[in-house]
């Protein structure tokens, strides 16, 4: 496998707090990496960096060998990375299956009956259908979710960056997701996905390989079972959870 | 999903396409969109009612209810920034001096009435398109402010530059004036027609591009920028097309505006137009294009009309309670009649037998 995406010595700062503080990230095709750490470590900034809404203030972003780091989002939209985000932003005057349809367009060679099928395969996979005539309002916030990530899906992007896809789903709505994404996998194994998730036996159970952030900084990155049994891990991460199981 | 298209399937009651065509009806209320052929239908219907109730009226109902349809067109821009972008423009009369002076100047050059016409609305429209570049990196209040300061200094630097705009004076032109041969001045019936049609053709364009799938994105970038932006859209250049647009609707109405009255001064354009022409498209409804027929006679119809039955100092002061009571409600009239007329089709259409999980008044609420 080859390298797909390339980060080096990423830094990002706001009013002199250090978001990410050199972070290196490397992602093979077809390769599904999480990105795991406490709140604030920095890993939405991370994806923002890496989706180009932020710009980084230093360090590079290579994609398929080209640097793409001052490249604005719709650019980088061009070269097939696709995104979700922490809360929905689904346009609340379209229904879901329009709002999925807003992640293609006719450059990809799409007449409207394929579009609209490509559409209502991905409706399906994540369990929407039966919402998809409905305004994000009118559907249950999961079928919000899925559609997030649907719409991200739906122009079979290189790389997939799910920011906390499983945040707020019930334990039911987060194995059809899981399983949905297995789907996605067998589809199209080529695709790399970068999985930012709070939920680590969710990750665990996705990715091939993790990474950590702590304080901006990245203390580990390898394979799953290796990276949770890192110490660095435990204390920063994995040993703050156990705490606030234990007090609660 | 199951696509079926609502306006040829048979939708029984109790049935699964009757379900969604239910859905479908509360979508396009809640929304503005959806429901094309209806909402054509509906302000087709009402552009050609209007312009019937104009032409059997005497000339001064006649000639407040031309104004008002002229007006409706720059309501009906404003409506596309509203809707849209969720921004409020107070700039649309300043848009509309920009082309009616224009055109009052090139009229008094001695250009044609069509040529001076297509001129101004041009000009006034690249204007529009110059001031929506710094224009949209502002958003809300701010956005709001500005355009305010635009309709407010318009008509003042119009006081200041004599040379072309004849100060606080105005210019006239040569009167009554005919475009394509159509008498367009005062209360004539092609004073009535022209305007009509304008409007019945820029919101049927109006209502296609919105129904579109360029339409929707654009929605995208109104509602959700930063997935617009992360999934391949440009929304400064959407955001520069919708504002551009809305002053060329804008220049329409000022230069039919100018062609009927004759005339053109700096009291025609003053910031308080622009401000009714964002309460009447408000009111009346911000993303539909018949709101925007209702938007306009509200702004240009009714306060000379109220005038016959109540002192002229009080003129205001009634215009601004009904404009209240409106808002009061909690939904403008667009909406509101579109949900009465909803519920109503929806309980026709309601199963005689069996059960019915939902009744109307609960699907609409």
């Amino acid at each position: 496998m080859s390298a797909l995406l390339v980060a080096r010595g990423v830094s990002m700062a706001f009013a002199g707090n250090q978001a990410l503080d050199a972070v290196d990230l490397m992602i093979d095709e077809g390769e599904w990496r999480g990105l795991i750490g406490p709140n604030g470590s920095g890993k939405s900034t991370m994806l923002n960096v890496l989706s180009g809404l932020y710009r980084p203030q230093g360090g590079a972003v290579d994609l398929d060998g080209s640097s793409i780091e001052r490249r604005r989002p719709r650019a980088r939209y061009g070269l097939g990375v696709r995104r979700t985000f922490q809360h929905p932003q689904l346009a609340a005057s379209l229904t879901l299956s329009e709002n999925v349809a807003t992640g293609l367009r006719r450059g990809h060679g799409l007449t409207s009956a394929e579009l609209g099928r490509r559409v209502d395969r991905c409706l399906e996979l994540f369990g929407c259908s039966a919402f998809a005539d409905r305004l994000p309002r009118h559907a249950p916030y999961g079928a919000q979710k899925s559609a997030e990530v649907a719409r991200a899906l739906v122009g079979r992007p290189k790389l997939l960056l799910l920011d906390e896809p499983a945040a707020g789903l019930s334990a039911s709505e987060r194995r059809e997701l899981v399983e949905a994404l297995r789907e996605c996998r067998r589809e199209d194994p080529a695709m790399a996905v970068c999985l930012i998730e709070h939920d680590i036996g969710l990750v665990a159970s996705l990715c091939d390989s993790l990474s950590v952030l702590s304080a901006g900084q990245l203390i580990a990155e390898g394979q799953v079972q290796a990276v949770l049994a890192d110490e660095r891990v435990r204390e920063a991460y994995l040993g703050t959870s156990a705490s606030q199981e234990a007090g609660s | 999903m199951t696509a079926i298209d609502v306006g040829t399937v048979s939708a029984r009651p109790g049935t699964r396409a009757h379900e969604l065509r239910g859905q479908r009806v509360r979508n396009a209320v809640q929304t503005g969109r959806g429901l094309f052929a209806a909402r054509l239908l509906a302000m087709l219907g009402l552009t050609l009612v209007t312009a019937l109730v104009a032409l059997g009226s005497g000339p001064a109902l006649r000639s407040s209810i031309v104004v008002g349809v002229i007006l409706a067109i720059a309501v009906l821009g404003n409506n596309v920034i509203t809707g849209v972008l969720g921004e409020i423009c107070l700039s649309a009369s300043a848009t509309m001096a920009v082309s009616a002076y224009a055109a009052a100047y090139f009229l008094g050059k001695g250009m044609s009435v069509e040529l001076a016409a297509v001129a101004a609305v041009a000009l006034a429209s690249i204007v529009s398109l110059v001031i929506a570049v710094p224009t949209i990196r502002l958003h809300g209040i701010f956005a709001a402010l500005a355009t305010f300061a635009l309709a407010y200094s318009v008509p003042t630097m119009a006081v200041y530059l004599k040379r072309f705009t004849g100060g606080d004076n105005g210019i006239g032109f040569p009167y009554p004036t005919k475009i394509l041969g159509i008498d367009v001045s005062g209360s004539t019936t092609g004073a009535v027609v022209v305007p009509a049609a304008a409007f019945a053709i820029l919101g049927a364009a109006s209502l296609v591009f919105l129904e579109s799938r360029y339409g929707r994105v654009f929605f995208l970038v109104g509602e959700s920028e930063p997935a617009a932006e992360a999934f391949g859209l440009p929304p400064s250049v959407v955001k520069v097309l919708v504002w551009t647009w809305a002053g060329f609707l804008g220049s329409v109405a000022g230069v039919l505006y100018a062609l009927n009255l004759g005339y053109v001064g700096p009291a025609n354009f003053s910031s308080k137009l622009g401000i009714l022409l964002l309460v009447g498209g408000v009111v009346a409804g911000a993303r539909s294009t018949w709101g925007a027929l209702i938007g306009g006679v509200l702004v240009g119809t009714v306060p000379p009309q109220i005038q016959d039955w109540v002192p002229a100092t009080a003129t205001g002061l009634v215009f601004g309670i009904v404009l209240l009571a409106v808002l009061a409600s909690g939904r403008d009239v667009s909406t509101w009649v579109e949900t009465l007329v909803a519920r109503i089709l929806l309980a026709l259409r309601r199963p005689r037998h069996g059960t019915q999980p939902a009744s109307p008044r609960e699907r609409l609420s």
